[in-house]
C-alpha cells in the first residue's frame, strides 16, 4: 500500500472512530427517543425496538393540543430571557468596582462573594420568604427572584481585569459618567464572556424544573419543563406520546444550541484559557495601589 | 485601594457602592438569608406545616443520624462519595481521551464536538425520559444488545450492581463534553516544538504523552477535577429522574429530599443533611484543592 | 470564567433542587393570611388532586357543572403526578401558602396517631389534622351518603371526621390475570398458595413466564404485604381488622411482636417463592408503562401483581384483552385470601379556606349518586357510598363478587422521623430475588432496627 492510500485510510478510519463516537454514543439517545414519536401506541408495545412502520404524525398534534405547550413556552422564555439578562447586567455592575479595587477591602468582597458559591444548597426557606414578601406563585415574583439569586457573577472580575484600567480614567477625564462607561465601554469590551455566560444562563433558566414546581402553582404560569413533567404523570403509559412531547419541548433549546453551538464550544474553550488560573478558591484581588 | 476616577468628589465615596448594592441586597435576601436558616432549622424538630410546632432542639438531629439512622445516613453518605469518585475519575478519563481524539481543527470535528456537548442543553428531565427508556428491559434497546454480547440478561436501572454505574455514565454522557473543550483548549495552547523536540529523542507516543501533554496539562485537569466533584456532590434530580434513588442509588442529596417531602416530612432533619452535605463539599473541594495544586507546582 | 460558567449552570441546577426542599420549611409562613369569608362577585374555587388521568377528566367535569350552577365562581384545579415526588412537593407548598380550597389526601388511617405514651409527635397529615388545619366534615349533609366506620377509619380523629373517603382501591394483594390465557393452558383461576404456585410451574414449563410486576419503583410490595395481610388476617370477619392492627402496632411497640416472628418468616417465604416465577429483569420494569406492556403481551405473563387503580388503563391499553382482577392467593386456605382494601382519594376542607362554604357545595355536587357513579367508572375504585353500588366493568367480576368480603389493608408499626426507614418495613429492593440480601437477615436487621429505635 503506498504512502498516500495508507494516510487516507487512516483518516477515514478516524473519521469513522469519531463518527461512531460522536453520533453513536451521544446522539443516538435522543434520536432514538425521537423515532419513537412517530410509531403509534400498539406498535411501540408490539415492535419497541423497531422503525416506524407506518410513520405516524398525529402524536406531536396530540401531544401539542394535550399538553397546552403554546402558553407554556411563552412563559419558558420569559423565564430565561429576564433574568439571564438581569443577572448578566448587575454582574457586571457586581465586578468592575471589585476588580478595580475601588473598596477598602475589595479583597475581601471578592473572598465573601466566592465563599457564597459553596454554601449549603440551603435555600430551603427561600419558599417561606417567597410568600411572606410576595413572590410566590406571581410571574413578577418569580422573574425577581431568579433575576436576583445568581447575583455572585465574581468570575467577571477576572475578565474586567484584562481590560486596561487607563481607558478608565481615559474615559472619566472625557466626561464619561459610570453607567454609561460600562454599557458603552466595558461591555463591548466583554463580548465573549457575556454571550457565553448568557446562552448557559439562558439554558438553565430554560430547563429550571423544581423552582417552577414549587413557586408556581398556577398552572396559567408554568414553564414548558413544568408542563412536561405534568404531562408525564398524565400519560406516562403512552411512550410514543411522551416521546413526542419531550421532542417537543427539547426543540427550541436544541434549536438554539445549534444556532449559538459555534460561540458556546469555542466559549467554554476560549474562557478554560482565562478560567484556568482562576480556580484558587479566595484568589484575592491583587491591590493596585 | 485606587481611586475611582468617575463621578464628582462627593460622588466618589459612594458610587462603587451603589453599583454593587442592587445585586449584593438581592444576592443577601434570596441566597445568604435562606441559605444560613437551614443551618438554624438543623437544631429544630419541625414538620413545617402551619400550626404544627417548631421545637428548638439542640443536636437532637446529628445524634439521631449517627445513632438509629446510622445505617440510612451512612450508606447515603457511602453513595454519594462513590458517586463522586466515580464520576470524576470516569469524566476526566474520558474527556480526555474525546479531547485528544477531536482537538486537531479538521473537517467534520467542529460537529463532533458540537454533539459531544449537546446533552449538557436538556434538561434532566429530558435525560430521565430518555435514558428510562433506552434502560427499559422489555422495550428499550440496552437489553438486546446487552443480551447479545454477553448472552447474560440484566433490569439495568433496577439492578443493584449496575444501577448507581449506569447513573454514573450518564451523568458522564451529560457533561464529559465540556471536560472535552477545557482540555482542547489547554492541549492547543501546548507549543509544537515540545513536541517536534521530543520526537527527535525518538520518544514514542505514550512516552511523550507522559512527559509533555499530561504535565502541561495539570491546571486543565485542576479545573476539570473540582469542577467536576463539586458539581455532583449534591446531585439529586438526575437520580430522582432514572432511579428514584432505589437499588443503591441513594445519595445524600436524594435522602434529604425524601426526608423532607416523605409522608412524614421533616424539616429539621432535612436541613441537617442539607448542612452535611455542604460539609462534605467543603472538605472535599478543599481536599482536592489541596492536592492538585501541590501535583500543578511539583509537576 | 470557564469555572464559574460552569458552576452557574451547575448550581442553579442544584439550587432548583434545593427549592424543591422549601415547602417543607414553609410552614413559617403560617403566620401570614387567615381564614375568613371569601365574598366579591367572582370567586375562585381551588382543588388540588394527584394526577390519575381518568380521576382528573372526571374532577374536570364535575368543575363544569360546579361552574355552570354557580355563575361567577371558576373552578382551578392543580395537579401533579405522584412520581418523583411531584405531588407532595405540589401538595405541602399549596398547604404552606395556604392557597387552596379542597385539597385531595392520601387517607392517614389510625396508625398515623401513635398513643402518647410512645412519646412519637405524628407530622405531615396527621399533624394538620391534629392542629385544626382542616375542616371537621362530620356534619356535612353529604357525609349521610358514606358509610361512618368507613369514613371514621380513613380520616377520623377523635370525634371529628376529618376529610371524605371517595375512593378505595386493592392494592396491596392486588393481581391480575389473563383469562384466555389461563384458559388456553386449562387452568383455573387459582384459590390457595399451592394451587398459584403447581399453576406456574406448569406455565414455565410451556415456556410462559408466568409473573409481571413493576420492580423499578417496588411495586413487590403488593404481593408482600398481600401475603401478611392474609397470614394475619386469616379468615377472621373483615369488621376485626382494625382492633387487630392496632393490637399489631402495639405489640410491636412492647416488643411482643417482631419481623423475626415465624409468621414473617413464612410470608418471606412464600413472597420469595412466588417471585421466582416474575419476569427476571422484572427489578428494571417502571410502574408507568407496566400496564401498557402487560397489557400489550397477551401471550406472555399471565399474572401481574398491581393495583386495581390500574384496571381502566389496562382495558384502555389494549381493549382487546379478557383480563380479570383478584386477591392473590397467599395462604393455604382458600377464604383467606382475601382482598386487603386501601383507602385512597379523601377530600379535605382547610380551615383557613377562605371559601369554605363553596367548597362544600362542590363536595356536595361531586358525592351527589349521579357523579358518584361516573367517578366510579371513571376510576375504577371500590364504592364507598353504600346506596351506589360498585359499578361492573369488564376486568371487576372478581371484585364486584369479593371485594365486600375485603379488610383494611395491614398498618404499619408505629415509627416516628426519628427511626430508620427499615424499622418499619423491610428493604425489598435489597432482599431476595431484588436484592441479594436473605430474607432471614432482612428480616433481622429490621427486627434489630426497629428495636432499638424503640427503644427495647
Amino acid at each position: 500500500m503506498s504512502l498516500r492510500l495508507k494516510e487516507i485510510a487512516r483518516t477515514g478510519g478516524l473519521q469513522l472512530v469519531c463518527i461512531v463516537i460522536s453520533v453513536g454514543f451521544f446522539a443516538l439517545p435522543l434520536i432514538y427517543l425521537a423515532l419513537q414519536a412517530f410509531k403509534t401506541n400498539n406498535e411501540f408495545l408490539n415492535n419497541p425496538t423497531g422503525l416506524p412502520h407506518p410513520w405516524t404524525f398525529s402524536n406531536f398534534s396530540d401531544a401539542w393540543s394535550e399538553g397546552d405547550f403554546s402558553n407554556e413556552m411563552v412563559n419558558s422564555l420569559l423565564y430565561a430571557i429576564v433574568p439571564d439578562v438581569v443577572t448578566l447586567i448587575l454582574g457586571v455592575f457586581l465586578a468592575f468596582p471589585i476588580s478595580r479595587g475601588w473598596f477598602k477591602h475589595s479583597n475581601v468582597l471578592y473572598g465573601f462573594f466566592v465563599f457564597s458559591g459553596f454554601l449549603p444548597a440551603g435555600l430551603i426557606p427561600l419558599f417561606i420568604e417567597a410568600q411572606k414578601i410576595g413572590t410566590y406563585n406571581s410571574r413578577i415574583g418569580y422573574l425577581i427572584m431568579t433575576s436576583l439569586t445568581g447575583a455572585g457573577f465574581f468570575f467577571f472580575v477576572g475578565y474586567i481585569k484584562t481590560i486596561p484600567r487607563e481607558m478608565d480614567e481615559a474615559a472619566a477625564l472625557d466626561g464619561c459618567g459610570y453607567i454609561r462607561y460600562i454599557f458603552t465601554m466595558i461591555v463591548p469590551q466583554m463580548k465573549p464572556a457575556l454571550a457565553t455566560f448568557g446562552i448557559f444562563g439562558f439554558v438553565a433558566g430554560w430547563n429550571n424544573l423544581i423552582l417552577p414546581l414549587v413557586m408556581l402553582n398556577d398552572q396559567s404560569l408554568w414553564p414548558v419543563t413544568r408542563g412536561l413533567f405534568s404531562f408525564f404523570g398524565q400519560y406516562s403509559s403512552q411512550w410514543p406520546l411522551v416521546a413526542a412531547a419531550t421532542i417537543i419541548v427539547a426543540l427550541p433549546i436544541l434549536v438554539v444550541f445549534a444556532i449559538l453551538q459555534r460561540n458556546l464550544v469555542e466559549g467554554v474553550a476560549g474562557g478554560a484559557a482565562a478560567g484556568s488560573g482562576g480556580v484558587a478558591v479566595a484568589q484575592p484581588v491583587e491591590n493596585n495601589e | 485601594m485606587s481611586t475611582i476616577p468617575f463621578g464628582t468628589r462627593r460622588t466618589r465615596r459612594w458610587l462603587p457602592w451603589a453599583s454593587i448594592a442592587v445585586p449584593t441586597i438581592g444576592w443577601l435576601i434570596f441566597g445568604l438569608f435562606p441559605s444560613v436558616s437551614t443551618v438554624f432549622f438543623s437544631f429544630t424538630e419541625y414538620s413545617g406545616f402551619p400550626g404544627t410546632p417548631l421545637h428548638f432542639c439542640g443536636m437532637c438531629n446529628y445524634s439521631n443520624a449517627f445513632n438509629s439512622s446510622w445505617s440510612d445516613f451512612s450508606s447515603s453518605v457511602e453513595v454519594t462519595l462513590k458517586y463522586v469518585a466515580g464520576v470524576t475519575v470516569l469524566q476526566i478519563a474520558i474527556g480526555l481521551g474525546l479531547a485528544l481524539l477531536l482537538r486537531h481543527r479538521r473537517k467534520g470535528f467542529g460537529l463532533y464536538r458540537a454533539l459531544i456537548f449537546m446533552p449538557q442543553v436538556f434538561s434532566v428531565t429530558i435525560v430521565g425520559v430518555l435514558f428510562s427508556l433506552v434502560f427499559d428491559p422489555q422495550n428499550g434497546p440496552a437489553e438486546p444488545i446487552y443480551h447479545g454480547l454477553t448472552g447474560g440478561t440484566s433490569a439495568f436501572l433496577g439492578d443493584q450492581n449496575w444501577a448507581l454505574a449506569l447513573v454514573v455514565l450518564i451523568n458522564v454522557w451529560m457533561f464529559s463534553g465540556y471536560t472535552m473543550l477545557v482540555y482542547i483548549a489547554a492541549l492547543r495552547r501546548i507549543p509544537p516544538e515540545l513536541y517536534e523536540a521530543a520526537s527527535l529523542d525518538g520518544a514514542g507516543r505514550f512516552r511523550t504523552f507522559r512527559h509533555i501533554t499530561w504535565p502541561l496539562l495539570a491546571n486543565a485537569t485542576t479545573v476539570n477535577v473540582f469542577l467536576t466533584a463539586m458539581g455532583c456532590v449534591g446531585e439529586y434530580a438526575l437520580i430522582r429522574v432514572l432511579t428514584d434513588g432505589n437499588y443503591g442509588t441513594k445519595t445524600l442529596g436524594m435522602y434529604m429530599f425524601d426526608t423532607a417531602f416523605g409522608v412524614n416530612p421533616s424539616l429539621g432533619y432535612g436541613s441537617m443533611l442539607a448542612v452535611w452535605q455542604f460539609i462534605i463539599t467543603l472538605v472535599i473541594g478543599s481536599v482536592l484543592l489541596f492536592f492538585l495544586r501541590r501535583r500543578e507546582v511539583t509537576l | 470564567m470557564a469555572r464559574s460558567i460552569y458552576l452557574q449552570s451547575r448550581r442553579s441546577r442544584r439550587a432548583l433542587a434545593v427549592v424543591a426542599a422549601l415547602p417543607l420549611a414553609a410552614g413559617l409562613a403560617a403566620c401570614g393570611s387567615s381564614g375568613g369569608s371569601g365574598s366579591g362577585s367572582s370567586q375562585t374555587l381551588t382543588i388540588a388532586m394527584w394526577t390519575n388521568p381518568a380521576a382528573v377528566s372526571q374532577t374536570e367535569k364535575v368543575n363544569a357543572e360546579f361552574e355552570k350552577q354557580h355563575p361567577g365562581v371558576k373552578v382551578k384545579m392543580q395537579t401533579a403526578p405522584t412520581a418523583g415526588n411531584a405531588w407532595p412537593t405540589l401538595w405541602q407548598s399549596l398547604v404552606s401558602a395556604k392557597s387552596v380550597d379542597v385539597l385531595a389526601q392520601f387517607p392517614p388511617t389510625p396508625a398515623s396517631y401513635p398513643p402518647a405514651s410512645t412519646g412519637i409527635i405524628p407530622q405531615g397529615t396527621p399533624a394538620l389534622i391534629q392542629s385544626g388545619q382542616f375542616v371537621d366534615l362530620s356534619n356535612q349533609p353529604f357525609m349521610k351518603r358514606f358509610d361512618p366506620a368507613a369514613q371514621k377509619y380513613a380520616m377520623g380523629y377523635n370525634n371529628g371526621i376529618y376529610g371524605v373517603m371517595t375512593a378505595e382501591y386493592v392494592n396491596n394483594s392486588g393481581m391480575f390475570y389473563k383469562k384466555d390465557l389461563l384458559a388456553k393452558y386449562g387452568l383455573s383461576v387459582p384459590t390457595t398458595y399451592g394451587q398459584f404456585i403447581s399453576e406456574m410451574d406448569t406455565l414455565k414449563a410451556k415456556g410462559v413466564t408466568p409473573l409481571y410486576v413493576a420492580g423499578k419503583d417496588g411495586y413487590q410490595s403488593i404481593p408482600w404485604f398481600g401475603i401478611i395481610n392474609q397470614l394475619l388476617m386469616q379468615d377472621k370477619p373483615s369488621t376485626d381488622a382494625p382492633a387487630l392492627w392496632n393490637k399489631r402496632a402495639q405489640d410491636f411497640w412492647s416488643g411482643a411482636q417482631s419481623w423475626t416472628d415465624p409468621v414473617y418468616a413464612d410470608a418471606a417465604q412464600r413472597y420469595e417463592k412466588i417471585l421466582t416465577y416474575m419476569e427476571p429483569n422484572a427489578a428494571g420494569v417502571p410502574a408507568q408503562s407496566a400496564p401498557g406492556v402487560w397489557a400489550a403481551k397477551a401471550n406472555d405473563f399471565p399474572f401481574f401483581f398491581d393495583g386495581s387503580y390500574d384496571g381502566n388503563t389496562i382495558a384502555q391499553d389494549n381493549p382487546g384483552l379478557n383480563f380479570g382482577f383478584m386477591a392473590m392467593p397467599g395462604a393455604d386456605t382458600a377464604s383467606w385470601n382475601r382482598a386487603a382494601l386501601a383507602p385512597d382519594l379523601s377530600w379535605v376542607v382547610p380551615t383557613w379556606s377562605k371559601h369554605q362554604q363553596l367548597a362544600m357545595e362542590w363536595l356536595d355536587l361531586f358525592t351527589q349518586p349521579d357523579n358518584y357513579t361516573a367517578w366510579l367508572k371513571a376510576t375504577g375504585s371500590i364504592s364507598t357510598e353504600p346506596s351506589v353500588p360498585t359499578p361492573t366493568l369488564s376486568w371487576t367480576d372478581w371484585l364486584a363478587a369479593h371485594a365486600s368480603q375485603g379488610y383494611p389493608n395491614v398498618q404499619p408499626p408505629w415509627t416516628s422521623t426519628k427511626f430508620p426507614k427499615v424499622a418499619g418495613d423491610i428493604d425489598r429492593t435489597k432482599m431476595q430475588p431484588f436484592g441479594s440480601q436473605s430474607p432471614a437477615s432482612a428480616l433481622k436487621e429490621a427486627a434489630d432496627a426497629y428495636k432499638s429505635a424503640a427503644g427495647h
